[in-house]
């Protein structure tokens, strides 16, 4: 049981982490309808630049952090700028596909710079375990999953009450009407690229202080692209739980099969499986919006 | 007639041409003028360029690939032709799109939450009851998501949507469109209190001729791409071309045969 309580706890943190890249995804889709396949790579950069920082350029942790938060966000405007801009207006599938580009792009550069091999963070949180509910958790974890639950909730609020917060969902729903509005729409545009980059690096940094590092993190992007699409692609919420959901599933059911089956590797397919059953029951998503049809 | 038109104009358009997707030309040299305090009605047929002209006011071509290639738009006297249309609203020409395009799944209020992007957040309030004062219907379903509503409703959230941003010149287009009569007469009746009691200025597009004609100053009929005829209101409305493609009725009032109307038409294209 002890066994199970350990997997489930670790796949919240795993999961937590999900749900942050899960955030920024879905943001960048419910204000431009741009599903983001460079995701995963953004968390990848993030991750890079707070080791380079933190190791390479000896600065203390909370000083790479924000120095890191700040490189993405100028990372996401240059990217909207450069990439994304000239594609307005021209076919989703295509936008897609430059995502896809700038994916291997990113990817590339990070191998070009750092190398392939895995990369350790020097320990920012105490090493010493806590105990919750009888169980050892390290610090690290928790302050994942706090970390992830605030972003969660400011995010939230921001789109519930904040005027850009409203913007973006016009944007998102009717550009050209937005523009009547007089809403920047190309500004937005720029602006949900940066939180998204944002986010990312910040679940890239704690990553990589629980794992480490190597160039393989960008398939993240993949494991997040279930929780996203199980959550509905434009719900915020949904892409908080999608997150958690597949994280504390892909280890349960890894843990399961290992013990009875004894087989290994299942993590990466549990999440699939799920998916698959799940758009079969409710093909938007748990919290999906529905088109609105009047009768 | 002169007289009437030349009076202050807030908008001039001065042989505007507009081309999509760098081929096909919509407008050809189309010249109109909308004064002060007036409402000017803009008349046509499907595919006269009617919305192309206020997309083309407003800045919002730009987002369907289209692109004014001659010609310039005067709005109080300077050239607001190659703005975006966030610098444009910002001048105070807000243009209430065909369709309604309220956005469906936000609340009635945050849909005027958006229409007053534009304006100091402190106006919000103030804003927001004055276009409640206009449709009291919109503050009864204030929590309500805007998919939800009827058509009339939807059209007074976007004219209400348009209030917030406190306009000198709003471009309305097709604000009869699918609504039933009584409604037509409702949203035409505010039109008018929009017009008198702000002062706005407002240029209508419009298929439903009588009722534009009827609250308008001054109309211009548009055809294929460019002005054909131009005057009061009154004297449009009495003109028998006008009253035989517009109005549906024959020159002395009696119903015309089929037949005559096409070769009418055939004469009509002739003087387009």
């Amino acid at each position: 049981m002890e066994y199970y309580l350990q997997l489930f706890i670790s796949g919240l943190v795993v999961g937590s982490i999900y749900s942050l890249v899960a955030l920024g995804f879905v943001i960048i889709y419910k204000a431009t309808k741009v599903v983001n396949f460079a995701q995963g790579e953004l968390v990848m950069v993030g991750a890079y630049i707070c080791f380079a920082l933190t190791v390479q350029a000896r600065l203390p942790f909370l000083v790479a952090f924000f120095m890191t938060l700040a490189f993405s966000f100028i990372l996401g405007i240059v990217i909207e700028r450069l990439i994304l801009r000239p594609m307005i207006g021209e076919p989703i599938i295509s936008v897609v596909m430059v995502t896809i580009g700038l994916s291997s792009v990113l990817k590339s550069l990070v191998q070009l710079f750092w190398g392939t091999q895995i990369q350790v963070f020097p320990p920012v949180l105490p090493q010493e375990p806590v105990m919750i509910a009888g169980l050892p958790v390290a610090p690290v974890y928790l302050a994942a999953f706090a970390l992830s639950v605030i972003l969660f909730l400011i995010f939230s609020a921001f789109f519930k009450y904040s005027r850009l917060g409203i913007s973006m969902r016009a944007t998102a729903f009717d550009q050209q009407a937005a523009a009547s509005m007089g809403i920047g729409i190309k500004n937005i545009f720029a602006l949900s690229w940066c939180i998204a980059a944002m986010v990312s690096s910040i679940g890239g940094v704690i990553l990589g202080n629980i794992n480490g590092i190597n160039a393989q993190l960008g398939h993240l992007g993949l494991k997040v692209f279930p929780a996203v699409i199980l959550g509905g692609l434009d719900s915020l919420l949904g892409a908080a739980l999608g997150g958690l959901i597949v994280g504390v599933l892909e280890n349960v059911c890894d843990g399961a099969a290992k013990e009875f089956l004894g087989l290994g590797g299942f993590k990466d397919v549990a999440a699939f499986i799920l998916l698959v059953v799940i758009l079969m029951i409710k093909p938007y998503g748990l919290f999906g919006a529905r088109e609105i049809e009047r009768v | 007639m002169a007289g009437e038109i030349n009076a202050v104009d807030m908008l001039a358009v001065e042989n505007l041409e507009v081309v999509y997707n760098d081929v096909v030309l919509t407008l050809k040299g189309l010249s109109l003028r909308a004064g002060q305090g007036r409402i000017t009605a803009l008349l046509g047929a499907n595919g006269a360029g009617k919305s192309t002209t206020l997309k083309a006011i407003s800045g919002l071509l730009a987002g369907e690939d289209g692109e004014i290639t001659d010609g310039r738009i005067l709005y109080d006297g300077k050239a607001i032709n190659r703005l975006p249309p966030e610098k444009i609203v910002r001048l105070g020409v807000f243009q209430v799109m065909e369709g309604r395009r309220v956005f469906e799944d936000m609340s009635v209020e945050d849909n005027l939450r958006c229409g007053g992007v534009t304006r100091p957040a402190r106006e919000f309030r103030g804003s927001v009851e004055r276009v409640y004062d206009y449709f009291p219907r919109l503050k009864e379903r204030r929590q309500q998501l805007a998919g939800y509503m009827s058509g009339g409703e939807q059209q007074m959230l976007a004219i209400g949507r348009a209030l917030m941003a406190r306009p000198r010149l709003l471009l309305l287009d097709e604000p009869s469109l699918g609504l039933a009569p009584l409604l037509v007469e409702e949203i035409f009746d505010i039109i008018r209190r929009v017009n008198r009691d702000e002062g706005v200025t407002i240029l209508l597009v419009e298929q439903n001729a009588r009722a534009a004609l009827s609250v308008a100053d001054v109309g211009f009929i548009m055809e294929n791409g460019r002005i054909v005829l131009e005057g009061a209101s009154a004297e449009l409305a009495s003109n028998p071309d006008v009253q035989e493609f517009y109005l549906g009725m024959g020159g002395g009032g009696e119903k015309r045969r089929y037949r005559d109307v096409k070769h009418y038409r055939r004469r009509k294209r002739w003087l387009g």
